[in-house]
């Protein structure tokens, strides 16, 4: 499944781009995060309890950041196990000066696999973009929270 | 007294009462003492290594028993699953483990299976068994299989498990016909759906050294050598039995991983163990069915007869061989002529492996492929030239006084009388007064259509010498009792036929006796003959027939004891009115059951007569049968939402001589629900990466009550000279039939767009598209 | 978890765990086994039996939310030996070939003729929609319900 979308943060890129690579914003803000270690450079194991179309599972997710250009773009991939099935996701963000806000844009593609894939496929779409709005929403929180 | 005939009459069904009562014994109903209960690990990945599986866990969640993988099962001389073939060296055949090894190939198939106290412990603990997978590329598209890399098994360098070709031409070539046109046709996977998943019950008596499985299965004499072979077991001491089976539409003419892991696992805790699937495991690994491309080339004359066709079927066999998973797409070559005589076929069938469950017989099997296609050529046909759609039919039928006849693609009909059919649909609606009301109708934006299907169909089979491995005859024992009471034993176990009530019509007809003094068992191996099963529409037309061998040999000793009884020659004694008599004294006959008491107290009987009265009869048939019939569909399509309303069905089959009319209707209505399904929304759907998309019955559409309608069936009878009964086979040909009537149907309402072919299912989403470009 | 149903008149109380689904306590408790399991997600309606009255899918409901219900399976349907008028026409009309849906399309076309006496063939046909048939095509359960119709009294189908 293809995912693509903008957010656009009112701060600099600088200030947008710290927050991306901040093991605390992500732990605080990726969904249902209950615990998150790092696992090496750019590199965390997390634990993500995810509903999907109505079924819950609690996702081993490794989190890897690569092809960093500092301020400029970056590709996020999130590998999940779960008794319900597994999901892989690989996406490329890139942030640009828009005014006095900063918009970031990401394009990638999410897969899932398993017994949810043949019960869930058809919410998947929805659920991730539900998902990925409430992610960048936090984010933003946790910026404004800081800049205070 | 005349006795009044059975057959033919529309009787009630004997097997109702325990059904509509809720008392049957279908698998899951089966509780025996001390039972386990097992779950399967499933693949989640369509193609991936199986780096590690762990099983610890389960192992020691309490109430599990054994968490067995794959290795063990091969370790313990668990073999492979079989395939029934003729292909000779030219088939690839991938191994195939109950329980995979090393790799798996599709998503849904068996990786481990824990035992468990009951169910839901089983459930939890499958969910324990941590599997790691290096995920491999999937093959999903027919196309792209075709062309090459990535491969379902690297092995063979190859996705094409075999290619098999027709060919038949002499005269001019396709290039120079006057018409010539070309169209890329395909038939979507469907998925059987029996309402009854699979499911069955292994019970290993150490003492005996035996297993019984008890198994939701249309084959139990096959399953029990085919088990025999996978589980290292001798023949002799398994048994198997079909209880009560919740419908079967080919997917339970196999033998399948569950039926041997559960054997294995009983046989080493000594326990019974229970296996039954989820909906949503039957989706993800019972068999599915169709699933073609085909590419076709058409050359016909200006008049509308056809005089060439060439196809090229890709052929989407999923990961693996099942059963019969390699002969389904042949058969659609053989069949592709259909009931038309078009001098010059050329087919060629590409059997490609995907990454998905493999495909195998579904109702129709091979044949709703062929009608499909030939009779959309039909409808191409008469666009292109401008001819009617029900007159290319008509000039393209084999004539009435030709058969036996000999098709391109070798096969030779038995019986038929395609135009009588025609006509006789025909006389039901007023086509011409269709016709102007469809025209009025599209000036207001409405658009109704109508299609034709003009089918023959292979049935009964089959002579063995032409079936994939053989098997193609049946048996049968008949047995009067003592007291006249009639016991037949008949190897064409039912599921859902009716067998219990058509063949004691016959039984009783033939011997005299009242249908309720028959019964007629069916799908137990211990104490039967051995016998094949009921698929392919051979249950009458092979089953009902070695029964009526075994009744003319019953009759004949009947005779012999009679005369005895009479004191008459044996030449003398007449069956009449259900009683054996001497010709002129019809006061002093016996009744079978005055018979059956002699020959069986034998103290009266000279030596050479045996005492006893049975017989057991094979019968092979010399040839297939060739039921036929024409389909008429009446669609509008919704000029808003693309949505189709079925209006009206009109239905002629001929399936030879009819033993019961009321199921020889309802095996139609069953059929037609499952064709009109397959061309209106039925679809199994993968994603690119191999998941299985339709995997429950909230994604995989089955038909429902309110999308139908009441049909209306009538028929013709053309007796097959190919069996004693006369008898064709009816199981099919709803389902072959409609398809192409509905797809002709919805294209011909859509004509003012343009459009001359749109591929199924026709979902409203599509024809909006369509409507709206 | 302890639950007690009154299911077809008989009084009974068990243990049960609480996920525990009304049709396996049915099944495997209870060892009525004429409801039938077809889909598990409540598509098929195999599983229908009467709780309280109303016509419940038993694979979406736990032992334990029908505690202290009434429940009419299909083997609470005969009185005194004799076939209900539904369970007549079926066998008359020829409603049934693999007989596994059987069980719940009766059910079902009791609530229905419970709730309108004569449906229209429309009707009908809307009223069991949640019952899927995999070998009649539906046909014959058309009349077969019109059949059951036609033969039961008036306010006898609120027996």
């Amino acid at each position: 499944m293809h995912v693509n979308g903008s957010y656009t943060f009112k701060a600099d890129k600088q200030a947008v781009y710290d927050l991306m690579m901040s093991k605390d914003a992500l732990a605080h803000c990726l969904p249902g995060c209950e615990n998150l270690e790092e696992i090496g450079e750019d590199a965390y194991r997390a634990t993500l309890k995810i509903g999907i179309a109505g079924i819950k599972g609690t996702y081993t997710c490794t989190i890897r950041t690569t092809e960093k250009v500092p301020l400029e773009t970056w590709t996020l991939t999130i590998e999940g196990q779960a008794k319900t099935g597994n999901v892989k996701g690989v996406g490329r963000f890139s942030l640009a000066d828009a005014d006095d806000s900063t918009e970031l844009t990401y394009d990638g593609d999410a897969d899932i696999m398993g017994p949810l894939a043949g019960i869930g496929q058809r919410m998947l779409a929805p659920a991730s973009r539900t998902i990925i709005g409430k992610f960048f929403e936090c984010m933003s929180g946790q910026l404004s929270g800081s800049s205070q | 007294m005349v006795l009044p005939k059975l057959v033919g009459s529309p009787i009630k069904r004997r097997e109702d009462p325990r059904l509509v009562e809720g008392t049957s014994t279908y698998v899951d109903d089966i509780k025996l003492h001390g039972t386990l209960y097992c779950g399967i690990v499933r693949s989640v990945y369509a193609h991936a290594r199986i780096k590690s599986i762990d099983t610890e866990a389960a192992r020691q969640h309490p109430g599990v028993f054994a968490v067995v993988t794959g290795e063990d099962l091969k370790a313990g001389g668990i073999g492979m699953l079989p395939v029934a073939h003729r292909f000779g060296e030219g088939l690839k055949v991938p191994p195939r483990y109950p329980l995979a090894v090393g790799e798996v190939h599709f998503a849904g198939e068996a990786v481990a299976a824990v035992v468990a106290t009951d169910r839901y412990v089983a459930r939890d603990a499958v969910d324990l068994v941590q599997v790691e997978y290096e995920p491999l590329p999937a093959v999903v598209d027919l196309d792209a299989a075709y062309a090459g890399a990535p491969y379902v098994h690297e092995e063979f360098g190859t996705n094409i498990a075999f290619e098999w070709k027709l060919f038949n031409e002499s005269g001019a070539s396709i290039g120079e016909a006057d018409v010539k046109l070309s169209q890329r046709i395909e038939n979507q996977r469907l998925a059987p759906v029996p309402m009854e998943t699979r499911g069955v019950v292994a019970d290993y008596d150490k003492g005996k050294k035996s297993l019984t499985l008890w198994t939701s299965t249309q084959i139990p004499h096959l399953l029990r050598t085919f088990l025999s072979l996978l589980i290292g077991m001798p023949e002799h001491h398994v048994r198997v039995v079909a209880p009560e089976v919740g419908g079967g539409f080919g997917q339970k003419l196999n033998v399948y991983a569950e039926e041997g892991i559960a054997s294995a696992l009983s046989i080493q805790l000594g326990r019974p163990i229970k296996w039954i699937e989820s909906r949503a495991e039957s989706m993800a690994s019972s068999i599915h069915g169709r699933g073609q491309t085909d590419y076709v080339d058409v050359g016909a004359t200006k008049d509308g007869k056809i005089t060439h066709l060439h196809v090229h079927i890709l052929a989407d066999l999923g990961a693996y061989h099942q059963l019969l998973t390699p002969v389904i797409p042949t058969l659609t070559g053989l069949m592709l002529t259909g009931p038309y005589t078009i001098p010059n076929l050329q087919c060629t069938v590409h059997g490609l492996f995907t990454n998905k469950v493999p495909t195998d017989a579904y109702r129709g099997a091979g044949r709703p492929e062929a009608t499909y296609l030939i009779e959309r050529v039909c409808d191409l046909v008469a666009d292109a030239t401008g001819v009617d759609p029900v007159e290319v039919r008509r000039r393209n039928f084999i004539g009435s006084d030709k058969f036996p006849y000999t098709t391109a693609a070798g096969l030779a009909y038995d019986s038929g009388n395609y135009p009588l059919a025609l006509d006789k649909a025909l006389s039901h609606i007023k086509y011409d007064e269709f016709r102007a009301e469809q025209a009025a109708a599209r000036k207001n934006g409405k658009y109704l259509g109508i299609g034709f299907s003009t089918y023959v169909e292979v049935c009964g089979m089959g002579p063995s010498a032409a079936m994939p491995a053989g098997f193609g005859w049946e048996s049968s024992t008949v047995r009067v009792d003592p007291t006249g009471k009639v016991t037949v034993t008949t190897g064409a176990s039912p599921h859902g036929q009716g067998q219990e009530t058509t063949f004691a019509q016959i039984a009783a007809d033939e011997l005299g006796v009242g249908v309720d003094d028959v019964i007629i068992n069916h799908g137990d191996t211990a104490g039967s003959p051995y016998g094949v099963g009921t698929f392919g529409s051979r249950g009458t037309a092979v089953g009902g027939a070695a029964m009526m061998l075994a009744i003319q040999k019953v009759q004949e000793k009947a005779k012999r004891i009679a005369a005895h009884m009479l004191e008459a020659s044996v030449d003398d004694i007449t069956f009449e009115n259900g009683k054996f008599g001497v010709k002129g004294a019809p006061d002093r006959a016996k009744s079978l059951g005055e018979i059956a008491w002699i020959a069986y107290t034998a103290d009266t009987i000279p030596a050479s007569i045996e005492p006893g009265l049975e017989a057991t009869s094979f019968f092979e048939p010399p040839n297939f049968t060739y039921p036929f019939g024409t389909h008429i569909a009446f669609v509008e399509v919704d000029g808003d939402t693309g949505e189709v309303t079925l209006k009206r069905y009109v239905a002629v089959d001929d399936c030879g001589r009819v033993i019961n009319p009321m199921i020889v209707d309802g095996q139609v209505h069953g059929g037609l629900a499952q064709g009109i399904a397959q061309a209106l929304f039925e679809e199994v759907i993968y994603d690119d990466q191999g998941q299985l998309v339709t995997g429950s019955l909230m994604d995989y559409a089955l038909p429902t009550a309110r999308g139908l309608v009441s049909f209306e069936t009538d028929h013709t009878t053309t007796p097959s000279p190919v069996n004693p009964l006369g008898v064709k086979g009816v199981g099919e040909a709803g389902t072959i039939g409609s398809t192409p009537a509905i797809v002709n149907a919805v294209v011909d309402a859509l004509k003012p767009f343009g459009v001359t072919h749109i591929d199924m299912p026709m979902r409203g989403e599509k024809l909006w598209r369509i409507m709206n470009k | 978890m302890k639950v007690s149903m009154t299911v077809n008149g008989d009084q009974n109380s068990n243990d049960v765990e609480p996920r525990l689904l009304l049709v396996h306590y049915l099944r495997e408790v209870l060892g009525l086994t004429g409801a039938h399991i077809g889909c598990e997600t409540t598509q098929c309606g195999a599983c229908t039996v009467l709780v309280n009255g109303d016509s419940v899918k038993s694979c979406t409901m736990l032992a334990v939310q029908a505690d202290g219900a009434d429940v009419l399976t299909i083997e609470g349907l005969q009185k005194d030996g004799k076939m209900h008028a539904i369970q007549e026409g079926f066998w008359e009309e020829h409603g049934l070939q693999c007989g596994y849906c059987t069980p719940g399309m009766i059910m079902s076309t009791l609530q229905l003729l419970q709730r309108n006496p004569h449906p229209s063939e429309a009707e009908i046909r809307e009223g069991l929609q949640g019952n899927l048939c995999r070998c009649t095509g539906y046909h014959n359960i058309i009349k077969s319900v019109q059949h059951a119709a036609e033969h039961m009294k008036e306010g006898a189908a609120a027996d």
